[in-house]
């Protein structure tokens, strides 16, 4: 079976999901204090490699890296709250755009496989 | 310690140095202004060697095709080959020909091209002083134009600025490199409103795309919103002048974030005045320039009121090293 990636429509649907999932991050008070004096350019570049992780299609990101580059949010207090709106608006930008609730929580099984590293445990 | 070539000379730098600190130390003349991939004045070619996507950020994918990189944000790496970026990016010398001074801390230049050069209005320039010393601007003229505009702000203690808005005699000559940057009109869009803001000498490339727009004869609405700190810092060059009184329909807003202001001048943040206009056009192409601060404020609100990023052209001045 081709993967979510692909059935959601590969490179493209990523490029639309991550301007959706980036604007709904920065638009939620929970977490974006976090995205403050972020280049938006290199944080799209991220987000964009974050979720073809998670959508499941060409790899080259990884939970190592997830430690790195969170590591200084965990030390400004980062939390298992936050990584649960990241979830939740993952699966948001999924329903937007069309894929169903097996698919969300296959995204979501994936997106919390990362979370220790996320958070540094 | 890795070893790195520039033309055929050998250079050996300390890992995790950048190509232009080495090729630096090692006296090699690279113009380098913000040292953080922004001015894209250290460009290079590279023949030979790794190169990490940061160090090709923001150029052309011709360029990228080509190898040429920034030195600033490239880490030395064994093998590496760089030489000049080559003919395309040098594009000879301009003469200064005119300079108009609308207030005491901006310069309106005008200066005459080397044959072939034709800037598209809103593309970058960098102009380099006889010493090396470079640093971009943005091109308000149409590639038809005799003469080049550029707009000046007077750094104190800025030493390009203060050569160009002060001490460079009319007639001096300054070495050129580009056109760079996409911060131009899209050619077919006529119909595809437009949002243009700048902030202080940000004005010089939106006024450039006002002026391409109305040659082009756009048939959507645009709006050109200046912006300044007070009403004092609000210079109107000629060719503005000369643009409202041909285009009525332009809708030019002139905003100030310190009172007092004349009738028709409005007083607050030029972030708020963008959302406003932004919301009566959400199908504009949006361009922004200015000071990085102020420009990467307006890039977010603007993103978040539902522009996407591939219509959203942000050229934010970095400071220099």
């Amino acid at each position: 079976m081709a993967s979510l990636y692909e059935r959601l429509g590969g490179e493209a649907a990523v490029n639309v999901a991550v301007e959706r999932f980036y604007r709904r991050m920065l638009g939620d008070e929970r977490v974006a204090d976090y995205f403050d004096g972020v280049d938006m350019d290199r944080q799209m570049a991220k987000q964009k490699a974050f979720l073809t992780m998670v959508f499941g299609g060409p790899a080259n990101y990884s939970g190592k890296d997830m430690r790195a580059a969170h590591a200084h949010l965990v030390t400004r207090g980062l939390n298992d709250g936050h990584v649960d709106a990241v979830i939740e608006h993952l699966g948001g930008v999924l329903k937007e755009l069309g894929a169903a609730d097996a698919d969300i929580a296959e995204v979501a099984a994936i997106a919390n496989s990362v979370r220790d590293h996320v958070l540094s445990r | 310690m890795p070893t790195i070539h520039w033309r055929e000379q050998a250079i050996e730098a300390p890992t995790g140095q950048s190509a232009l600190d080495a090729l630096l130390n090692a006296g090699v003349v690279i113009p380098n202004a913000c040292r953080a991939g922004a001015c894209q004045s250290c460009l290079v070619r590279a023949s030979a060697g790794e190169l990490p996507p940061q160090a090709q950020a923001g150029l052309r994918d011709d360029q990228r095709a080509r190898g040429e990189v920034l030195a600033c944000r490239l880490p030395v790496n064994d093998g590496l080959h760089l030489e000049p970026a080559g003919p395309l990016s040098i594009a000879g010398e301009l003469i200064l020909t005119r300079r108009v001074l609308p207030t005491d801390s901006v310069a309106v230049l005008h200066l005459l091209p080397p044959p072939g050069l034709r800037p598209l209005a809103g593309q970058l320039l960098h102009l380099i002083r006889e010493d090396g010393l470079s640093r971009p601007y943005s091109v308000a003229s149409l590639p038809d134009d005799t003469l080049i505009e550029l707009h000046v702000r007077q750094v104190p203690g800025g030493r390009m600025s203060t050569t160009l808005c002060d001490t460079a005699p009319i007639g001096a000559r300054f070495g050129v490199r580009g056109p760079f940057g996409d911060c131009t009109l899209r050619d077919g869009e006529q119909d595809r409103p437009l949002l243009l803001v700048g902030v202080g000498t940000g004005l010089a490339p939106m006024l450039g795309l006002a002026r391409d727009a109305y040659a082009r004869g756009w048939r959507a609405p645009v709006t050109l919103i200046q912006a300044g700190l007070n009403e004092a810092a609000l210079y109107q060059p000629e060719a503005l002048t000369a643009l409202t009184a041909a285009w009525p329909g332009l809708d030019w807003r002139r905003v100030v974030l310190q009172a007092p202001a004349s009738d028709g001048v409005e007083v607050g943040d030029v972030v708020e005045a963008a959302k406003t206009s932004y919301a009566a056009a959400p199908s504009a192409r949006v361009y922004l320039c200015g000071d990085a601060a102020v420009v990467n404020r307006l890039r977010r609100a603007l993103f978040l009121a539902g522009a996407s990023l591939a219509a959203l052209h942000a050229d934010p001045f970095t400071p220099t090293a």
